[in-house]
């Protein structure tokens, strides 16, 4: 390629990332405008100052291959992140580290000194953020900004309710299946909660028992994975409190099922059944809700 | 004049990144012979257009979908209908006997597909409104290695010479793990 054309694509680039840049700034006002809570909000005008910074110390050639990874890293962290100041850090950083002349580098200082200031600036923030309670500092974190929580004896929770699946033959109901049966799918409450709302919960539970049926003479053997895969020695679910469904359990053959019901159960501390509401039900033989 | 780059002057010993292309694969290959990723093919196209930015409004940046829709391939389903199980189960297969061609070749076009094979099959975690499950840091290093440029196979394990391929790597294997 010429350098003129070379040149011209530089030139895209550059655009590009500063038209990226001030899509991310409009957002994030938009967020700060959003909250109610004023702590949030102060933390979100935190991140929006250096997001302006990074903006106007933006005056850099980027090469085509870093903008490149600097759209991805941006996007795979649309859906995925909270909203903290690793977004902005990462584009920020991402020149920081390749073109380290912005403006406080526009010195005399030789390339050691530079590697040694870029140390002590990390060491320095991440030192004062963990001694100071509370805290925060982008990129520097402790923990959740803000999320803390004095437990009292009168606030250790007496009971816990949680979604229950079970399979029905017409006559019984079977043991709770554990939903985590379904990993990789391991935010399932999450998963139900937004199909309900959108009046998909049938085929959400068509869908279940498809993978009752599939899955059941592995989760008879007490296993949630499946045979082929790993057992107990498989990268751990991403799932808490499984301790009151236990696998294996009394569970219906899939031919002989007729019927998937969803339910509310609330257990006690000690894994005790008090109370069960039901949700949703089909027939697992023509998908429709009974 | 001619810009100053820290690129330029640090270099790296080549076997950084055969081990760093090793240690990532091997992640997901505990990853991926852990779990039964084949029942994601059961789902349908009312399932898996539930975000997380649906759940958690306040807390995520307002996709609209279409992000992640084009960043993890699951646009060629705006073509296509969604794969059944046995195609999720031969595509995770696949995935697996990729992750371990890729130990000992030095085949850019492996990185390449396994990128976007692992984006693809992640997506639909994306997708359901799930957690990540821990992905995300190693679909940026697999992104990384699929634009390296230097030539990795299986002699690099052992190779000593300094490269300035490897200090890209290396970088940008900080940034991505600092932050």
């Amino acid at each position: 390629m010429s350098e003129g054309k070379t040149h011209q694509w530089y030139t895209y680039t550059i655009r590009l990332v500063k038209g990226l840049h001030l899509v991310l700034a409009f957002l994030f006002i938009y967020q700060c405008f959003q909250r109610t809570n004023p702590s949030s909000v102060l933390i979100s005008t935190n991140i929006l100052l250096i997001a302006l910074a990074a903006m106007a110390l933006y005056n850099r050639f980027f090469w085509l291959r870093n903008a490149l990874i600097a759209l991805t890293f941006i996007s795979h962290q649309f859906d995925v992140l909270p909203l903290n100041g690793r977004l902005l850090f990462s584009i920020f950083a991402l020149q920081f580290l390749t073109y380290p002349r912005v403006v406080w580098f526009k010195t005399n200082l030789k390339i050691p000194q530079r590697y040694m200031f870029i140390s002590v600036f990390f060491l320095v923030g991440a030192f004062f953020t963990r001694i100071i309670p509370g805290m925060y500092f982008p990129p520097f974190y402790q923990g959740i900004a803000g999320w803390e929580l004095e437990v009292g004896s009168d606030l250790v929770p007496k009971e816990f309710t949680i979604y229950s699946l079970r399979m029905s033959d017409g006559e019984k109901f079977s043991d709770p299946v554990p939903l985590f049966f379904l990993t990789p799918i391991n935010f399932y409450d999450r998963f139900i909660s937004q199909i309900s709302r959108k009046n998909h919960l049938d085929e959400g539970m068509a869908f279940f028992f498809q993978v009752y049926s599939y899955k059941y003479e592995s989760l008879k053997k007490g296993n949630f994975f499946g045979k082929y895969f790993l057992n107990s020695y498989g990268y751990p679910r991403h799932m808490h409190s499984e301790s009151f469904q236990k696998i294996p359990g009394d569970f219906i053959e899939p031919n002989k099922v007729k019927e998937a019901h969803l339910f509310y159960e609330t257990y006690d501390i000690n894994g005790k059944l008090l109370r069960t509401s039901k949700i949703f039900a089909i027939n697992v033989r023509t998908n429709e809700r009974i | 004049m001619k810009e100053f780059s820290l690129l330029r002057i640090l270099k790296v010993p080549t076997y950084f990144a055969a081990w760093f292309r090793a240690i990532i694969s091997v992640a997901l290959l505990y990853k991926l012979f852990s779990k039964d990723y084949s029942i994601l093919g059961y789902l349908n196209s009312n399932l898996v257009n539930v975000y997380n930015y649906e759940t958690l409004p306040s807390l995520y940046i307002n996709d609209l979908g279409i992000f992640s829709r084009l960043l993890t391939f699951h646009w060629i389903h705006f073509l296509i209908p969604l794969p059944n199980q046995t195609f999720m189960f031969i595509f995770q297969i696949l995935l697996i006997g990729l992750l371990m061609i890729s130990l000992v070749s030095s085949r850019r076009l492996l990185s390449v597909l396994i990128f976007v094979m692992s984006s693809y099959l992640f997506g639909f975690l994306w997708r359901t409104g799930n957690d990540v499950d821990a992905i995300e840091m190693q679909l940026q290093l697999l992104l990384l290695l699929a634009f390296y440029k230097g030539n990795i196979g299986w002699r690099a394990y052992f190779d000593r010479e300094l490269s300035e391929d490897s200090a890209w790597l290396f970088k940008f294997c900080i940034l991505v793990i600092v932050i």
